[in-house]
């Protein structure tokens, strides 16, 4: 169910909405108790009920105020925290792969006191991160190693800028390979002799 | 959302090449065009080049420069932005001006390139030096368009880059481009921005509109 405005067809918004996040049912409902919660005791689901929904669930729910969307855990006071210490190197992509469209949908659904600032904040930070490492022509396991810990939404302009780096060093060396610079470690750790 | 379309890149490292040997160079016929007609010049759709006689200077595009070089049937003058003391005042400028690029031709780097790779010996003694300098021009130049990017914070903020090279654009383009449809996408998130938008007054608030003159 991706917004009218987008590609109805588009994989990543359907994927982002299959975001589970936590929230309250504020009316309850009658029968179907086990089907949203497999937890629950009874058939119905009582009231002020706290259960995990995907996001296209939520959505019209919440807008018919049947149920209210609380903040999931990924963008609470605990990780905003890390984020300001560090935002290069928290991994959001096992917290959350569509980081930044998951929180442009709930912005949209309610007022979540500074989820806007912290999200936009968390690109600006991690953005000069990106441009950097995006340009610097990694490949192979470190770039593996970097892109486990992107959003989709980050790995995609990483890979974008690599692909025009990559592109311009093959031309500039005449089809070979770039040359990689090998620095060789010693077991014990002692400075390498020669690179 | 918007994807990953952007990593076919606009044009290849090669497209930019064919398009850089249009740029036209000095050379130096060893030959005669036989062609009294047309008094030694030649016609072709591209235009009219010449006249070839040995040892006479004339202007012809990049690709024919080559070409005739490959046959051995002429020199290469390289463009006199090439000469070693040009490129290291160019680089003394990069270096000390950080706000600004250097003016070099739009197609600096596929020029130096193509002329390094199929006509080495238009350099003479130079060569390595020459490659040296236009490496080394090439790498400052990025790092201060990476500087620059780094500018960017949000979708209302710009970024000053002038006097890029061809070369230079395309390889941050689809970074860039991707970063600014992030950047605009987050647009609804960005605190600055929604409080331009409370500064602004609401279509309601506007002062009504003039009354305008009732037809007699």
């Amino acid at each position: 169910m991706a917004d009218a405005a987008e590609n109805y067809y588009d994989v990543h918004a359907i994927l982002a909405e299959e975001t589970l996040l936590p929230c309250v049912v504020l009316s309850g409902a009658t029968g179907i108790g086990r089907m949203l919660d497999p937890s629950c005791d009874s058939l119905d689901l009582p009231r002020r009920a706290v259960l995990e929904m995907p996001l296209w669930l939520a959505k019209p729910l919440a807008e018919r105020r049947m149920l209210q969307l609380r903040l999931p855990r990924w963008y609470n006071e605990r990780m905003q925290r890390k984020m300001q210490a560090g935002a290069h190197v928290e991994d959001l992509r096992t917290r959350c792969p569509y980081f930044y469209e998951v929180a442009l949908r709930m912005d949209a659904l309610g007022h979540f006191e500074g989820l806007g600032k912290f999200v936009h904040s968390s690109f600006q930070k991690r953005y000069k991160d990106l441009l950097t490492r995006a340009h610097a022509g990694e490949a192979g396991p470190d770039a593996t190693r970097l892109l486990a810990t992107m959003s989709v939404e980050e790995a995609a302009l990483f890979e974008a800028g690599r692909a025009s780096v990559s592109a311009f060093d093959r031309w500039r060396l005449n089809g070979h390979a770039a040359p990689r610079t090998r620095i060789k470690r010693r077991l014990d750790g002692a400075p390498a002799r020669g690179v | 959302m918007v994807h990953l379309q952007e990593t076919d890149l606009l044009f290849t490292p090669a497209e930019l090449e064919f398009f850089a040997e249009d740029e036209e160079v000095e050379i130096v016929p060893n030959f005669q065009l036989q062609d009294l007609v047309n008094d030694d010049m030649l016609n072709i759709a591209a235009g009219t080049y010449g006249p070839f006689r040995p040892s006479s200077i004339t202007q012809v595009p990049l690709w024919m420069a080559l070409m005739l070089h490959k046959r051995r049937k002429c020199r290469i003058n390289p463009p006199a932005w090439m000469a070693a003391a040009q490129l290291e005042a160019v680089l003394e400028g990069e270096r000390n001006r950080p706000e600004k690029f250097q003016a070099l031709p739009f197609h600096y780097q596929e020029v130096a390139h193509l002329l390094f790779t199929h006509a080495k010996d238009s350099f003479g003694g130079d060569l390595v030096q020459v490659q040296d300098l236009v490496a080394e021009v090439a790498r400052v130049r990025r790092n201060k368009i990476q500087a620059g990017l780094r500018e960017l914070q949000s979708a209302l903020s710009a970024v000053k880059l002038l006097d890029l090279g061809y070369m230079e654009v395309n390889q941050i383009r689809p970074f860039f481009k991707a970063s600014l449809d992030r950047f605009f996408r987050l647009l609804p998130l960005d605190p600055e921005r929604q409080e331009a938008a409370e500064a602004e007054p609401t279509p309601g608030q506007r002062p009504p509109p003039r009354q305008l003159r009732r037809g007699t």
